[in-house]
């Protein structure tokens, strides 16, 4: 087995866009964004090691703020042995909508590619919208790339809008409850491995992944199935402050 | 008007529909007055007491407000510049400036702040006191000079304060009248009580009054 060659040679590595969307607003100051800051840093070198392990897919990493107005933080994608985390201030109101616009943007062909592996979004959200969201995330779940995008939220404090945020992942349980820094770092770190379970051709035996091409995501409608037994549980998280 | 009532006065402009939705008017209050939680409370506070709906109805804007501050100081247990600076601060939301303005002439003159805690002493008095009642200087209310305030005015008739070392027959005793303040000296052990005196049965619209100590 271990000698079996691809048809066609070696397997090119397709683009597996991971995006950060960290709300920035004025009720995440102190120590929410500080935990933020402090989660998705140290979770850098995780994910850099996970992606060597998948050399089907080039792990592209780039991250949306969002306050009044949305942008930004890295003009490009950038591969993960690449990407260094700029620590996030902030201020200012809600403004959801905008960053759905802008997600919208950038998951249309083009600027994406029709051959990906389906792109990984991460909202991380302690309020309430104040902008119109509802028609930007409309358009963001109608793009090709939107839809079978895997879709994760994590609600931050008891005064995250989970409605919204359910509304966005498009399933109850991706939407990820941090009531405290703890169990917020838990979640941060689990949604960083979405990556590696988005790569890794789980759903196929292991004895057939060298013969076998990965089939296209981009070409079937099969939704992507993401292993959700090992979500941390909030319960189990010890309760400390509490948001 | 002070910078977070400077700074809330763009609620409804930048978030109009905030008024409708108490969990949506809250996350708006954090984003913007993120550093000041306490606010953020007597602002969700009275707005729990229907401070939106009364100050916007038809009926007397400033008589709502001193009401709601009442309502805010009797039923949540704020202290009076407390509950004024928040029922002030909704009347800037609402560009109610006007009574804003007159609300803002009503901060007590003592030390006492939004936190309720008095400079001068770290002994816990009552907030509001009621007609008729017997309180004792010391335990209910500091010793000292003192002015008295009624949380409304006597629209026919008048008050008497009334000061004694004993708490029997206070009623009887020959007090000082007043319309809508007085100043009294009132030694450690003393009892106080306020009584109406309205005329022909008129009905009077507060049944509380303050105790400030000035001296």
């Amino acid at each position: 087995m271990a000698n079996l060659k691809r048809p066609g040679g070696e397997l090119a590595s397709r683009p597996l866009h991971f995006i950060w969307v960290v709300d920035c607003s004025g009720s995440m100051y102190g120590e929410k964004i500080g935990t933020v800051n402090h989660a998705i840093q140290s979770t850098i070198p995780e994910m850099a090691d996970a992606a060597k392990d998948n050399p089907n897919a080039q792990l592209l990493v780039r991250t949306l703020k969002f306050s009044t107005g949305a942008s930004w933080v890295t003009a490009n994608p950038v591969p993960i042995e690449d990407f260094a985390w700029d620590d996030l201030d902030a201020g200012g109101v809600t403004d959801l909508g905008k960053a759905f616009e802008m997600l919208a943007a950038q998951l249309t062909i083009p600027p994406m590619t029709d051959r990906a592996l389906p792109p990984v979004l991460v909202l991380l959200s302690d309020g309430q919208p104040t902008d119109d969201y509802k028609k930007s995330l409309d358009k963001l779940l109608h793009l090709p790339w939107g839809k079978k995008a895997v879709r994760i939220a994590i609600s931050i404090g008891q005064d995250a809008d989970d409605d919204v945020l359910q509304q966005f992942t498009g399933n109850r349980e991706l939407v990820l409850q941090a009531n405290n820094p703890q169990a917020l770092v838990k979640m941060i770190k689990w949604a960083s491995t979405a990556a590696s379970m988005v790569s890794a051709p789980a759903s196929r035996p292991k004895d057939q992944e060298a013969i076998d091409l990965p089939k296209d995501p981009s070409a079937t409608n099969a939704p992507l199935v993401l292993d959700m037994n090992n979500i941390p549980d909030p319960a189990s998280i010890g309760a400390g402050d509490v948001w | 008007m002070d910078d977070i009532q400077k700074v809330l006065t763009t609620l409804v402009d930048r978030v109009p529909d905030s008024l409708n939705n108490r969990q949506k008017l809250r996350a708006v209050l954090m984003d913007l007055l993120p550093e000041n939680k306490l606010q953020v409370n007597l602002l969700m506070n009275a707005y729990d007491e229907g401070a939106v709906t009364r100050l916007r109805g038809d009926s007397d804007a400033a008589l709502h407000a001193l009401q709601l501050i009442q309502s805010l100081v009797n039923g949540y247990g704020l202290t009076h510049n407390a509950a004024l600076w928040s029922i002030s601060s909704w009347c800037y939301i609402l560009k109610l400036e006007n009574v804003a303005l007159a609300l803002d002439g009503l901060q007590l003159t003592n030390a006492e702040s939004i936190t309720g805690q008095d400079t001068n002493n770290t002994q816990k008095y009552r907030e509001s006191f009621d007609l008729k009642a017997t309180y004792r200087a010391g335990s209910d209310f500091p010793a000292g000079d003192l002015r008295i305030e009624l949380d409304g005015k006597m629209q026919k008739g008048e008050c008497t304060v009334s000061v004694s070392k004993s708490p029997k027959r206070l009623r009887d005793l020959e007090g000082t009248w007043f319309n809508s303040q007085v100043y009294v000296k009132v030694k450690e052990g003393d009892y106080l009580a306020v009584f109406p005196w309205n005329y022909f049965g008129w009905e009077m619209d507060f049944s509380t009054y303050r105790i400030i100590k000035v001296g």
